[in-house]
Protein backbone atom coordinates (compact mmCIF):
# COMPACT_ATOMS: atom_id res chain seq x y z
CA UNK A 1 0.00 0.00 0.00
CA UNK A 2 2.31 2.41 1.17
CA UNK A 3 4.52 1.37 -1.59
CA UNK A 4 2.63 1.74 -4.15
CA UNK A 5 1.69 5.23 -2.93
CA UNK A 6 5.20 6.40 -3.06
CA UNK A 7 6.04 5.71 -6.68
CA UNK A 8 3.11 7.58 -7.52
CA UNK A 9 4.04 11.15 -8.93
CA UNK A 10 7.80 10.45 -9.14
CA UNK A 11 10.00 9.32 -12.00
CA UNK A 12 11.60 5.84 -11.74
CA UNK A 13 14.96 5.36 -9.88
CA UNK A 14 14.60 7.39 -7.43
CA UNK A 15 13.38 4.54 -4.64
CA UNK A 16 16.93 2.28 -4.51
CA UNK A 17 18.78 6.01 -3.46
CA UNK A 18 19.38 5.76 -0.14
CA UNK A 19 15.81 7.04 1.31
CA UNK A 20 16.88 7.26 5.12
CA UNK A 21 19.19 10.24 3.92
CA UNK A 22 16.34 12.08 2.48
CA UNK A 23 14.05 11.54 5.02
CA UNK A 24 16.89 12.55 7.29
CA UNK A 25 17.23 15.78 5.51
CA UNK A 26 13.33 16.34 5.55
CA UNK A 27 13.21 16.00 9.69
CA UNK A 28 15.96 18.09 10.09
CA UNK A 29 15.12 20.73 7.12
CA UNK A 30 11.09 20.59 9.32
CA UNK A 31 13.01 20.64 13.21
CA UNK A 32 14.77 23.79 12.15
CA UNK A 33 12.10 25.94 10.72
CA UNK A 34 9.69 24.79 13.63
CA UNK A 35 12.66 26.25 15.85
CA UNK A 36 12.81 29.37 13.23
CA UNK A 37 8.81 29.47 14.00
CA UNK A 38 10.12 31.03 17.80
CA UNK A 39 11.66 33.92 16.86
CA UNK A 40 8.69 36.18 17.12
CA UNK A 41 9.08 36.22 20.89
CA UNK A 42 10.62 39.36 21.04
CA UNK A 43 7.51 41.31 19.32
CA UNK A 44 5.72 41.09 23.06
CA UNK A 45 8.07 43.89 23.80
CA UNK A 46 8.85 44.95 20.21
CA UNK A 47 5.14 45.74 20.32
CA UNK A 48 4.82 47.86 23.03
CA UNK A 49 5.40 51.41 22.05
CA UNK A 50 2.58 51.18 18.99
CA UNK A 51 0.08 50.02 21.84
CA UNK A 52 0.88 53.05 23.68
CA UNK A 53 -2.56 55.07 22.86
CA UNK A 54 -1.07 58.16 21.72
CA UNK A 55 1.57 56.36 19.64
CA UNK A 56 0.39 58.32 16.80
CA UNK A 57 0.86 61.91 18.35
CA UNK A 58 4.45 61.18 19.41
CA UNK A 59 8.09 61.07 17.82
CA UNK A 60 9.30 57.72 18.50
CA UNK A 61 10.89 55.65 16.60
CA UNK A 62 9.35 52.99 14.30
CA UNK A 63 12.22 50.81 13.87
CA UNK A 64 11.19 48.14 16.41
CA UNK A 65 7.82 47.77 15.14
CA UNK A 66 9.37 47.44 11.57
CA UNK A 67 11.57 44.58 12.98
CA UNK A 68 8.88 42.91 14.82
CA UNK A 69 7.06 42.81 11.63
CA UNK A 70 10.05 41.15 9.97
CA UNK A 71 9.90 38.77 12.76
CA UNK A 72 6.69 37.89 12.32
CA UNK A 73 7.09 37.10 8.50
CA UNK A 74 9.65 34.79 8.93
CA UNK A 75 7.37 32.89 11.85
CA UNK A 76 4.71 33.34 8.82
CA UNK A 77 6.98 31.41 6.31
CA UNK A 78 8.79 29.17 8.40
CA UNK A 79 5.24 27.66 9.11
CA UNK A 80 4.56 26.90 5.87
CA UNK A 81 7.49 25.42 5.36
CA UNK A 82 6.78 23.55 8.56
CA UNK A 83 3.90 22.15 6.77
CA UNK A 84 4.85 21.25 3.13
CA UNK A 85 8.20 19.90 4.25
CA UNK A 86 6.47 17.24 6.24
CA UNK A 87 4.14 16.37 3.45
CA UNK A 88 5.89 14.33 1.63
CA UNK A 89 5.88 11.93 5.09
CA UNK A 90 2.87 12.70 6.48
CA UNK A 91 0.61 12.04 3.31
CA UNK A 92 1.25 8.12 3.87
CA UNK A 93 -0.54 8.28 7.03
CA UNK A 94 -3.33 10.29 5.91
CA UNK A 95 -3.16 12.34 2.99
CA UNK A 96 -6.28 14.77 3.67
CA UNK A 97 -5.18 15.59 7.25
CA UNK A 98 -1.64 16.42 5.68
CA UNK A 99 -3.00 18.37 3.21
CA UNK A 100 -5.34 20.10 6.11
CA UNK A 101 -2.32 20.74 8.09
CA UNK A 102 -0.69 22.74 4.58
CA UNK A 103 -4.35 24.36 4.10
CA UNK A 104 -4.59 25.57 8.25
CA UNK A 105 -0.34 26.65 7.92
CA UNK A 106 -1.41 28.95 4.81
CA UNK A 107 -4.69 30.34 6.30
CA UNK A 108 -2.57 30.87 10.02
CA UNK A 109 0.21 32.95 7.49
CA UNK A 110 -2.15 35.01 5.79
CA UNK A 111 -3.88 36.42 9.13
CA UNK A 112 -0.25 37.08 9.85
CA UNK A 113 0.83 38.85 7.02
CA UNK A 114 -2.74 40.48 7.43
CA UNK A 115 -1.99 41.65 10.63
CA UNK A 116 1.76 43.24 10.11
CA UNK A 117 0.34 45.32 7.54
CA UNK A 118 -2.30 46.72 9.63
CA UNK A 119 0.65 47.57 11.49
CA UNK A 120 2.42 48.97 8.79
CA UNK A 121 -0.29 51.41 7.68
CA UNK A 122 -0.10 52.88 11.29
CA UNK A 123 3.44 53.47 11.16
CA UNK A 124 3.10 54.91 7.26
CA UNK A 125 0.19 56.89 8.84
CA UNK A 126 3.11 57.90 11.94
CA UNK A 127 6.02 58.80 9.90
CA UNK A 128 3.47 61.29 7.13
CA UNK A 129 2.79 62.46 10.66
CA UNK A 130 -1.01 62.50 9.93
CA UNK A 131 -1.42 63.38 13.60
CA UNK A 132 -4.53 64.13 16.10
CA UNK A 133 -7.02 63.17 12.63
CA UNK A 134 -5.02 59.64 12.32
CA UNK A 135 -5.80 59.27 16.24
CA UNK A 136 -9.13 56.80 15.69
CA UNK A 137 -7.71 55.15 12.48
CA UNK A 138 -4.49 54.03 13.92
CA UNK A 139 -6.43 52.73 17.40
CA UNK A 140 -8.66 50.86 15.24
CA UNK A 141 -5.53 49.05 12.98
CA UNK A 142 -3.81 48.03 16.39
CA UNK A 143 -7.07 46.77 17.58
CA UNK A 144 -7.26 44.88 14.23
CA UNK A 145 -4.47 43.74 14.71
CA UNK A 146 -4.78 41.96 18.45
CA UNK A 147 -8.02 40.36 16.56
CA UNK A 148 -6.00 39.22 13.95
CA UNK A 149 -3.63 37.91 16.45
CA UNK A 150 -5.96 36.11 18.14
CA UNK A 151 -7.62 34.34 15.31
CA UNK A 152 -3.91 33.94 13.24
CA UNK A 153 -1.00 33.02 16.34
CA UNK A 154 -3.76 31.36 18.76
CA UNK A 155 -6.65 29.59 17.00
CA UNK A 156 -4.69 28.26 13.57
CA UNK A 157 -2.09 26.53 15.74
CA UNK A 158 -4.50 24.89 18.23
CA UNK A 159 -6.06 23.50 14.78
CA UNK A 160 -2.40 23.00 13.67
CA UNK A 161 -1.35 20.99 16.69
CA UNK A 162 -4.48 18.95 16.87
CA UNK A 163 -3.64 17.72 13.28
CA UNK A 164 0.08 17.56 13.52
CA UNK A 165 -0.26 15.72 16.75
CA UNK A 166 -3.18 13.30 15.74
CA UNK A 167 -1.04 12.58 12.76
CA UNK A 168 2.69 11.86 14.39
CA UNK A 169 0.28 10.13 17.13
CA UNK A 170 -0.82 7.32 14.66
CA UNK A 171 2.01 7.49 12.89
CA UNK A 172 4.75 7.15 15.37
CA UNK A 173 7.21 9.14 13.94
CA UNK A 174 7.77 10.51 16.81
CA UNK A 175 7.40 9.33 20.07
CA UNK A 176 3.88 9.46 20.97
CA UNK A 177 4.39 11.18 24.42
CA UNK A 178 5.71 13.64 22.84
CA UNK A 179 2.69 13.26 19.65
CA UNK A 180 0.38 13.65 22.83
CA UNK A 181 1.26 17.09 24.05
CA UNK A 182 -0.10 18.44 21.12
CA UNK A 183 -3.07 16.68 20.73
CA UNK A 184 -3.48 17.81 24.68
CA UNK A 185 -2.03 21.84 24.30
CA UNK A 186 -4.53 22.18 20.83
CA UNK A 187 -7.92 22.04 22.71
CA UNK A 188 -6.16 23.71 25.84
CA UNK A 189 -4.96 26.70 23.47
CA UNK A 190 -8.97 26.78 21.87
CA UNK A 191 -10.33 26.75 24.94
CA UNK A 192 -8.47 29.73 26.29
CA UNK A 193 -8.83 31.49 22.74
CA UNK A 194 -12.49 31.44 23.29
CA UNK A 195 -12.66 32.27 26.45
CA UNK A 196 -10.40 35.88 25.20
CA UNK A 197 -12.89 35.88 22.40
CA UNK A 198 -16.00 35.77 24.69
CA UNK A 199 -14.04 38.22 27.37
CA UNK A 200 -13.95 36.38 30.06
CA UNK A 201 -10.11 36.68 30.13
CA UNK A 202 -8.09 39.51 28.66
CA UNK A 203 -5.95 38.95 25.61
CA UNK A 204 -2.98 40.05 27.85
CA UNK A 205 -3.63 38.43 31.04
CA UNK A 206 -1.10 35.66 32.47
CA UNK A 207 -3.48 33.04 32.75
CA UNK A 208 -4.09 33.12 28.64
CA UNK A 209 -0.31 33.09 28.33
CA UNK A 210 -0.43 29.96 30.45
CA UNK A 211 -2.67 27.80 27.52
CA UNK A 212 -0.51 28.60 25.11
CA UNK A 213 2.51 26.43 27.34
CA UNK A 214 1.61 23.29 26.09
CA UNK A 215 1.14 24.26 21.98
CA UNK A 216 4.44 25.60 22.82
CA UNK A 217 6.16 22.94 24.14
CA UNK A 218 4.77 20.48 21.60
CA UNK A 219 6.47 22.61 18.91
CA UNK A 220 9.93 23.81 20.65
CA UNK A 221 10.26 19.67 21.80
CA UNK A 222 9.04 18.37 18.05
CA UNK A 223 11.55 21.37 16.79
CA UNK A 224 14.09 19.51 18.61
CA UNK A 225 13.44 16.06 18.40
CA UNK A 226 13.85 16.35 14.13
CA UNK A 227 17.00 17.84 14.41
CA UNK A 228 18.71 16.08 16.83
CA UNK A 229 17.20 12.54 16.46
CA UNK A 230 14.91 12.58 12.95
CA UNK A 231 11.83 10.45 12.58
CA UNK A 232 11.81 7.25 14.54
CA UNK A 233 11.64 4.48 12.33
CA UNK A 234 7.77 3.71 11.43
CA UNK A 235 5.90 2.05 8.50
CA UNK A 236 6.03 5.50 7.21
CA UNK A 237 10.34 5.24 6.73
CA UNK A 238 10.35 1.89 5.87
CA UNK A 239 10.39 2.70 2.02
CA UNK A 240 10.13 -0.40 0.56
CA UNK B 1 -1.51 7.19 -11.76
CA UNK B 2 -3.11 7.94 -14.84
CA UNK B 3 -0.73 8.35 -17.66
CA UNK B 4 -1.11 11.54 -19.29
CA UNK B 5 -0.52 11.48 -23.34
CA UNK B 6 2.20 14.31 -24.76
CA UNK B 7 -0.71 16.02 -26.09
CA UNK B 8 -1.90 16.81 -22.74
CA UNK B 9 1.02 17.55 -21.28
CA UNK B 10 1.22 20.38 -24.57
CA UNK B 11 -2.49 21.38 -23.56
CA UNK B 12 -1.45 22.04 -20.19
CA UNK B 13 1.43 24.00 -20.84
CA UNK B 14 -0.28 25.97 -23.45
CA UNK B 15 -2.79 26.70 -20.58
CA UNK B 16 -0.17 27.60 -18.18
CA UNK B 17 1.33 30.30 -20.27
CA UNK B 18 -2.15 31.70 -21.01
CA UNK B 19 -2.67 32.28 -17.19
CA UNK B 20 0.72 33.84 -17.05
CA UNK B 21 -0.29 36.30 -19.85
CA UNK B 22 -3.78 36.74 -18.29
CA UNK B 23 -2.17 37.69 -15.00
CA UNK B 24 0.22 40.47 -16.33
CA UNK B 25 -2.40 41.80 -18.67
CA UNK B 26 -4.79 42.18 -16.08
CA UNK B 27 -2.12 43.29 -13.70
CA UNK B 28 -1.45 46.29 -15.42
CA UNK B 29 -4.97 47.39 -16.99
CA UNK B 30 -6.18 47.02 -13.07
CA UNK B 31 -3.51 49.17 -11.76
CA UNK B 32 -4.12 51.51 -14.59
CA UNK B 33 -7.53 51.82 -13.65
CA UNK B 34 -6.76 52.51 -9.97
CA UNK B 35 -4.74 55.58 -11.26
CA UNK B 36 -6.96 58.46 -10.10
CA UNK B 37 -6.96 56.67 -6.63
CA UNK B 38 -3.28 55.67 -6.22
CA UNK B 39 -1.96 59.03 -7.93
CA UNK B 40 -3.80 62.14 -6.93
CA UNK B 41 -4.23 63.51 -3.01
CA UNK B 42 -7.80 64.40 -3.51
CA UNK B 43 -8.71 61.13 -4.50
CA UNK B 44 -12.31 61.16 -2.87
CA UNK B 45 -13.30 63.06 -5.21
CA UNK B 46 -11.81 61.76 -8.67
CA UNK B 47 -12.59 58.69 -6.86
CA UNK B 48 -16.76 59.19 -7.01
CA UNK B 49 -16.12 60.59 -10.54
CA UNK B 50 -14.81 57.30 -11.76
CA UNK B 51 -16.27 55.01 -9.35
CA UNK B 52 -17.14 52.64 -12.33
CA UNK B 53 -13.35 52.71 -13.48
CA UNK B 54 -12.52 51.16 -9.71
CA UNK B 55 -14.67 49.19 -10.12
CA UNK B 56 -13.58 47.77 -13.54
CA UNK B 57 -10.01 47.54 -12.61
CA UNK B 58 -10.81 45.51 -9.13
CA UNK B 59 -12.88 43.10 -11.37
CA UNK B 60 -9.61 43.07 -13.61
CA UNK B 61 -7.74 42.42 -10.23
CA UNK B 62 -10.23 39.84 -8.93
CA UNK B 63 -9.56 38.21 -12.85
CA UNK B 64 -5.80 38.73 -11.76
CA UNK B 65 -6.48 36.34 -8.68
CA UNK B 66 -7.73 33.85 -10.68
CA UNK B 67 -5.02 33.89 -13.20
CA UNK B 68 -2.30 33.90 -10.64
CA UNK B 69 -4.14 30.21 -8.48
CA UNK B 70 -4.28 29.17 -12.17
CA UNK B 71 -0.20 29.08 -12.80
CA UNK B 72 0.23 27.57 -9.63
CA UNK B 73 -2.51 24.28 -10.15
CA UNK B 74 -1.49 23.91 -13.48
CA UNK B 75 2.16 23.98 -13.02
CA UNK B 76 2.24 21.66 -9.22
CA UNK B 77 1.47 18.24 -11.14
CA UNK B 78 4.76 19.07 -13.10
CA UNK B 79 6.90 20.48 -9.84
CA UNK B 80 5.78 18.05 -7.67
CA UNK B 81 7.86 15.52 -10.04
CA UNK B 82 10.69 17.09 -8.70
CA UNK B 83 10.23 18.07 -5.38
CA UNK B 84 6.88 17.71 -3.48
CA UNK B 85 7.10 19.52 -0.62
CA UNK B 86 8.69 22.91 -2.72
CA UNK B 87 6.00 22.15 -5.53
CA UNK B 88 3.42 22.40 -2.55
CA UNK B 89 5.60 25.31 -1.20
CA UNK B 90 5.05 27.52 -4.53
CA UNK B 91 1.16 26.63 -4.39
CA UNK B 92 0.66 28.09 -0.96
CA UNK B 93 3.30 30.91 -1.38
CA UNK B 94 1.22 32.00 -4.76
CA UNK B 95 -2.12 31.82 -2.71
CA UNK B 96 -0.86 34.22 0.00
CA UNK B 97 0.13 36.31 -2.83
CA UNK B 98 -3.42 35.91 -4.27
CA UNK B 99 -4.85 36.48 -0.40
CA UNK B 100 -3.09 40.18 -0.49
CA UNK B 101 -4.37 40.99 -3.93
CA UNK B 102 -7.65 40.31 -2.90
CA UNK B 103 -7.03 42.17 0.42
CA UNK B 104 -6.19 45.35 -1.98
CA UNK B 105 -9.37 45.09 -3.76
CA UNK B 106 -11.71 44.86 -0.52
CA UNK B 107 -9.83 48.29 0.03
CA UNK B 108 -10.41 50.04 -3.04
CA UNK B 109 -13.98 49.09 -2.83
CA UNK B 110 -14.19 50.44 0.21
CA UNK B 111 -13.19 53.68 -1.12
CA UNK B 112 -15.32 54.12 -3.58
CA UNK B 113 -18.59 53.26 -1.22
CA UNK B 114 -17.22 55.94 1.18
CA UNK B 115 -16.45 58.43 -1.69
CA UNK B 116 -20.22 58.11 -2.90
CA UNK B 117 -21.10 59.08 0.94
CA UNK B 118 -18.74 61.68 0.68
CA UNK B 119 -20.67 63.77 -1.54
CA UNK B 120 -23.82 63.53 -0.01
CA UNK B 121 -24.77 67.01 0.99
CA UNK B 122 -25.66 66.05 4.61
CA UNK B 123 -22.49 65.02 5.14
CA UNK B 124 -20.12 67.64 7.40
CA UNK B 125 -18.02 65.37 8.81
CA UNK B 126 -15.47 64.99 5.84
CA UNK B 127 -12.10 65.11 7.53
CA UNK B 128 -13.40 61.56 8.99
CA UNK B 129 -13.99 60.40 5.62
CA UNK B 130 -10.44 61.49 4.23
CA UNK B 131 -8.94 59.96 7.09
CA UNK B 132 -10.36 56.79 6.85
CA UNK B 133 -9.41 56.70 3.02
CA UNK B 134 -6.31 57.53 3.59
CA UNK B 135 -5.55 54.15 5.73
CA UNK B 136 -7.52 52.18 3.66
CA UNK B 137 -5.34 53.62 0.53
CA UNK B 138 -2.55 53.34 2.93
CA UNK B 139 -3.53 49.36 3.48
CA UNK B 140 -3.82 48.64 -0.13
CA UNK B 141 -0.18 49.93 -0.65
CA UNK B 142 1.22 47.64 1.61
CA UNK B 143 -0.79 44.74 0.38
CA UNK B 144 0.80 46.20 -2.89
CA UNK B 145 4.57 45.41 -1.53
CA UNK B 146 3.42 42.05 0.24
CA UNK B 147 1.45 40.33 -2.45
CA UNK B 148 2.82 41.34 -6.05
CA UNK B 149 6.09 42.26 -4.70
CA UNK B 150 7.71 39.94 -1.78
CA UNK B 151 5.69 36.96 -2.29
CA UNK B 152 5.81 37.05 -5.83
CA UNK B 153 9.85 36.97 -5.01
CA UNK B 154 9.37 34.12 -2.99
CA UNK B 155 7.36 31.80 -5.43
CA UNK B 156 8.72 32.98 -8.71
CA UNK B 157 12.11 31.80 -6.86
CA UNK B 158 10.95 28.71 -5.47
CA UNK B 159 9.75 27.56 -8.97
CA UNK B 160 12.51 28.87 -11.06
CA UNK B 161 14.57 26.95 -9.10
CA UNK B 162 13.02 23.74 -9.57
CA UNK B 163 13.08 24.43 -13.01
CA UNK B 164 16.52 24.91 -12.82
CA UNK B 165 16.87 21.57 -11.41
CA UNK B 166 15.07 19.60 -13.22
CA UNK B 167 15.59 21.32 -16.77
CA UNK B 168 11.53 21.77 -17.19
CA UNK B 169 12.41 25.01 -19.03
CA UNK B 170 15.80 25.73 -20.73
CA UNK B 171 18.42 27.32 -17.70
CA UNK B 172 19.22 30.11 -19.47
CA UNK B 173 15.50 30.72 -18.86
CA UNK B 174 15.18 29.60 -14.86
CA UNK B 175 18.46 31.97 -14.41
CA UNK B 176 16.65 34.82 -15.35
CA UNK B 177 13.68 33.87 -13.18
CA UNK B 178 16.29 33.52 -10.27
CA UNK B 179 17.44 36.62 -11.00
CA UNK B 180 14.34 38.53 -11.45
CA UNK B 181 12.80 36.95 -8.07
CA UNK B 182 15.50 37.78 -6.01
CA UNK B 183 15.63 41.42 -7.46
CA UNK B 184 11.86 41.90 -6.70
CA UNK B 185 12.19 40.30 -3.33
CA UNK B 186 15.03 43.05 -2.48
CA UNK B 187 13.37 45.66 -3.99
CA UNK B 188 9.91 44.97 -1.18
CA UNK B 189 12.84 45.17 1.55
CA UNK B 190 14.14 48.46 0.45
CA UNK B 191 9.86 49.20 0.33
CA UNK B 192 9.27 47.75 3.57
CA UNK B 193 11.96 50.35 4.94
CA UNK B 194 10.78 53.25 3.33
CA UNK B 195 13.70 53.46 1.16
CA UNK B 196 11.88 53.44 -2.08
CA UNK B 197 8.13 53.84 -2.87
CA UNK B 198 5.98 50.91 -4.19
CA UNK B 199 4.39 52.90 -7.25
CA UNK B 200 8.15 54.91 -8.13
CA UNK B 201 10.29 54.63 -10.80
CA UNK B 202 12.89 52.61 -9.51
CA UNK B 203 10.59 49.49 -8.81
CA UNK B 204 9.54 49.86 -11.95
CA UNK B 205 13.45 49.27 -13.08
CA UNK B 206 13.50 47.04 -10.48
CA UNK B 207 10.69 44.29 -11.43
CA UNK B 208 11.88 44.52 -14.81
CA UNK B 209 13.28 40.98 -15.17
CA UNK B 210 10.89 39.52 -13.68
CA UNK B 211 8.10 40.91 -16.10
CA UNK B 212 10.41 39.78 -19.11
CA UNK B 213 10.79 36.39 -17.67
CA UNK B 214 7.03 35.75 -17.11
CA UNK B 215 6.12 36.85 -20.55
CA UNK B 216 9.32 35.14 -22.12
CA UNK B 217 8.02 32.20 -20.14
CA UNK B 218 4.57 32.44 -21.18
CA UNK B 219 5.54 32.10 -24.60
CA UNK B 220 7.87 29.35 -24.58
CA UNK B 221 5.32 27.27 -22.61
CA UNK B 222 3.17 27.76 -24.80
CA UNK B 223 5.06 27.10 -28.40
CA UNK B 224 7.56 24.34 -26.95
CA UNK B 225 6.05 23.29 -23.83
CA UNK B 226 7.61 21.86 -20.69
CA UNK B 227 11.07 19.38 -21.33
CA UNK B 228 9.84 16.43 -20.09
CA UNK B 229 12.52 13.67 -20.75
CA UNK B 230 16.06 14.98 -18.94
CA UNK B 231 14.90 15.51 -15.66
CA UNK B 232 16.46 14.21 -13.04
CA UNK B 233 15.39 11.62 -10.38
CA UNK B 234 12.61 13.08 -8.02
CA UNK B 235 14.11 13.27 -4.68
Amino acid sequence: MNASINTTGFIGGSIERAPMSSLRKTSLTSGLLYLLTFVSIPTLALYGPIHAPDYILGSGSDTPVIIGNILELVVALAGIGTAVALYPVLRKQNEGMALGLVSSRVLEAATIFAGVMFLLTVVTLHQTSAGADALVTSRTLVTMYDRIFLIGQSLMPAINDLLLGFLLYQSRLVPRGLALIGIIGGPVLLAGDFFVLFDFIGQRDPLIALTAVPVALFEFSLGVYLVARGFKPSPLTQNK
Amino acid sequence: MKTISSSEHKRNAKVTGAFFIAATVTAIIGLKLYDPILLNSDFLKTGVINSNQIVLGAIFESLLAISAVGTAIMMFPYLKRFNESWGLGYVCFRLIEVIFILIGILSMISIVTLSQKYISPTQSDLTAFQNAANMLKTIHDWTFVFGPHFMLGINTFIYSTIFYKSNLVPKKLSILGITGAVMIFIGAMLELFGIISPFGSEIIVIALPIAFYEMILAGWLIAKGFNLNNQEPAR
